[in-house]
């Protein structure tokens, strides 16, 4: 079986709901890079961001 | 990223239009163009830099950053009444897109703002062709400006990334070129006004007035911090530009022949200094260690007379060690005879007596205690001379080191007095800047530690708080709800970098185990390199001394920091390189490939270290662009590139004006021909000429 790396073993004793959170924040970001603009869907980067803790956390 | 073609237009010395193409090979990678100190090394290193970069690129050894057109060419240019244009093509790829990049700046803006360039970068993406809208932010992504110093240098200059000061750099040029910087621009944008601090406020808003106050002292201290990291970056900043200055005044101290003697004594005794104070230090530290270990056996020696005098007396009175075991006695009393054949009962004169011998009796632990103690005599009064020698042998040597030490200051503090002295105003200014350069250094050494120290208790404090605002009970339902989220997003924070400083402790180990790998191929000796934790390189060697052995920093000389430095380079290019085989837990991660271009890499190398830097380097980039003097080509270098196979250009800079450098020889001998590299001419310019590439 495949050791995990320290960062993988991070990740995986989190709660499911930071994990969530963590992935769909990097799933920005990333495109926010690959973009090469501060924005992503029309929307800033740090409003996404902000959306996106405040959904978790109703 | 590997550079295909240079086209190079009324760029400082070198007139008219002229192209380089590099190497692009596999194998052959190499790309060498020879040129003499003073025909425009450092300027077609800075043609590439400032055609990425614009001025801001330019490195920090290009005098008159302002003239990118030539003063001859500018006043040529007002007899034709006409705009003269410098121009910079780089024509490049990346992954699978061809770029073309061109930045132009007219003589008449020159005038006005030389700072404000054109700039355009053509894209041809699946056989598509357009024009970049953002080509600055374009070029950022490809290859970062904060990298460029990694990728573009002077090899004489480059021995200061060995040294504490530059961790910060290092850090981040690792966080770009792996692909990190993800996680550290993730980290920044959470952590930000607009996202953490909205929600701050949205539990202010809400909550009690004890979780406002630990809210407010919170804020305070986030300010502090981020106000001393402002400091940092600007005392860091401060920091690389008064060594650039230290540097330059060396090297200007160096080149002028009324100086150049004494420069050389002092830039060796610098060296030294550095050396013997290394030395003085170690020997400290095991003159310390002796002491806290041996040490008390030099006071020991009254004590250990005294105790030898007791034992010798209770020798001769037969008490030690114990002739008669107390067993025996024991034995004889139980069975009631002795061995004369006496009965023994109990109130008789002689069970009395036999049992008298009980005082004077041991038993085996006492004889072997007894033997003990001989034996700890003998060992004390061994160590009692053993540990004096020592102590006599190491304080010695750091008398020694000390005075050498108060030598060298005086030295230098005579070859000062004497430069200072000089006749020539320009030396004795040079000298009175130098001094107030290295008076600042001192300076700001203390205000990074100063803050580094700062930072750190402040930023215990601010977790403190944070902890305490997390624990805080609220009532209302708003601010639980604000509280709940503030507290997901530390832990997001927490979580993301947990991750980072795990994937950077990882990369470290392996690029530690890489650098070594190539380091052992460089250098020959019982010595090896170590990152640590903030990623600043250490060479360390081990000594032995009284069958110990100890792990010591060795003091870099100028060769040394040098050839770490490059093989550092080098094997973070290499790591780079082959990105997608070393774990992380980002998915779809991407290195890159990177060219290194390198100005005279073998400057202050010794022999040794010039042919494993001429035989290993080549091997771990992709493209390696190197430009050199013919004194450091010859040789070393010029028999392993040779060897290598990997010379697939080669070019040399023609230089044409009144005069050159005295050190700068007029004609290069290259596969056994001859070739003139300096044509004396009213105008100073240079001219590149292909070479074939032997």
């Amino acid at each position: 079986m495949e050791t995990l790396t320290r960062s993988q073993q991070a990740f995986a004793k989190a709660t499911p709901e930071i994990r969530k959170l963590v992935q769909t924040i990097l799933q920005d970001e990333r495109a926010v890079q690959r973009l090469k603009r501060r924005s992503v869907s029309g929307e800033g980067i740090h409003e996404a961001l902000l959306r996106h803790v405040k959904d978790a956390v109703k | 990223m590997i550079i295909q073609k240079l086209i190079i237009e009324n760029f400082r010395q070198f007139h008219g239009r002229q192209e380089i193409e590099f190497a692009t090979g596999k194998t052959k990678n190499v790309t060498l163009i020879h040129a003499e100190n003073g025909f425009g090394k450092t300027a077609l290193l800075n043609a590439l830099l400032w055609g990425f970069y614009g001025h801001d690129g330019l490195s920090d050894d290009l005098p008159m950053k302002g003239k990118i057109i030539h003063d001859g060419l500018a006043l040529a240019n007002d007899k034709r009444q006409g705009s003269t244009l410098a121009r910079i093509t780089i024509f490049f790829t990346d992954e699978e897109d061809d770029y073309t990049l061109t930045r132009s700046l007219a003589l008449d803006q020159q005038a006005d703002d030389h700072r404000k360039t054109t700039l355009e970068l053509l894209v041809k993406h699946d056989g598509q062709t357009y024009s970049e809208p953002r080509p600055q932010q374009k070029i950022e992504t490809i290859m970062p400006q904060g990298i460029s110093p990694f990728l573009f240098f002077n090899g004489e200059q480059i021995d200061h990334l060995a040294m504490e000061k530059n961790a910060g750099e290092i850090t981040n040029a690792i966080h770009q070129m792996l692909g990190l910087h993800l996680l550290q621009r993730t980290l920044a944008d959470l952590d930000h006004q607009n996202v953490r601090g909205r929600l701050v406020a949205e539990l202010r808003e809400n909550t009690d007035d004890d979780t406002k106050v630990l809210l407010d002292n919170a804020a305070r201290l986030e300010t502090d911090i981020a106000e001393d990291k402002l400091r940092l970056d600007a005392c860091r900043t401060n920091q690389e530009a008064v060594a650039g200055e230290l540097r330059t005044i060396n090297a200007r101290l160096a080149a002028n022949q009324e100086t150049r003697e004494l420069q050389h004594q002092r830039a060796q005794l610098e060296e030294e200094k550095n050396k013997v104070d290394q030395k003085y230090k170690e020997l400290s530290v095991r003159l310390a260690k002796l002491i806290a270990e041996d040490g008390y056996t030099l006071f020991a020696a009254e004590l250990v007379q005294k105790g030898k005098e007791i034992t010798q007396r209770l020798r001769e009175e037969g008490k030690i060690p114990a002739r008669v075991l107390n067993t025996f006695i024991e034995d004889l009393l139980r069975t009631g005879k002795c061995i004369c054949g006496c009965f023994l009962k109990e109130g008789t004169d002689p069970y009395d007596r036999v049992r008298q011998l009980l005082t004077i009796a041991g038993d085996q632990h006492f004889n072997n205690a007894v033997g003990a103690l001989d034996n700890a005599i003998g060992v004390i009064e061994g160590a009692i001379g053993r540990t004096r020698d020592t102590f006599r042998a190491l304080a010695a040597d750091r008398a020694n080191a000390r005075a050498r030490l108060q030598y060298i200051a005086e030295s230098l503090k005579a070859i000062h007095k004497s430069l200072g002295g000089k006749e020539s105003e320009q030396i004795s200014k040079l000298e009175e800047t130098r001094e107030g350069a290295l008076s600042r250094q001192r300076q700001l050494d203390r205000d990074q530690g100063s803050l580094e120290h700062h930072i750190a208790e402040s930023e215990v404090e601010r977790d403190k708080l944070r902890a305490q605002i997390a624990a805080s009970r609220q009532q209302a339902e708003s601010a639980a709800r604000a509280q709940r989220r503030l507290q997901t997003l530390d832990s997001v924070i927490a979580l993301l970098q947990e991750i980072l400083d795990n994937e950077m402790s990882d990369i470290r180990e392996l690029l530690e185990q890489e650098i070594n790998d190539h380091f052992k191929m460089i250098i020959d000796r019982n010595y090896w390199v170590e990152l640590d934790k903030k990623f600043v390189l250490r060479l360390r060697k081990k000594i032995s001394y009284e069958e110990q052995s100890q792990e010591l920093d060795v003091a870099h000389s100028q060769g040394q920091r040098q050839v770490t430095s490059l093989v550092f380079i080098a094997s973070l290019v290499a790591m780079a390189r082959r990105r997608t085989e070393i774990p992380t837990i980002l998915r779809g991660l991407e290195g890159g490939e990177y060219p290194m271009v390198m100005d005279s890499p073998f400057g202050a190398l010794g022999d040794e270290f010039r042919a494993g830097v001429a035989r290993w380097v080549p091997s771990l980039a992709p493209q390696v662009i190197i430009l050199v003097s013919s004194s450091q080509y010859r040789g070393a270098v010029e028999q392993e590139l040779g060897k290598s196979k990997r010379i697939g250009r080669r070019y040399m800079l023609c230089y044409h004006g009144p005069s050159k450098r005295a050190d700068a020889a007029a004609r290069i001998t290259i596969g056994g021909k001859p070739f003139v590299q300096y044509k004396e001419g009213k105008i100073e310019k240079t001219e590149i000429k292909e070479l074939e590439p032997v």
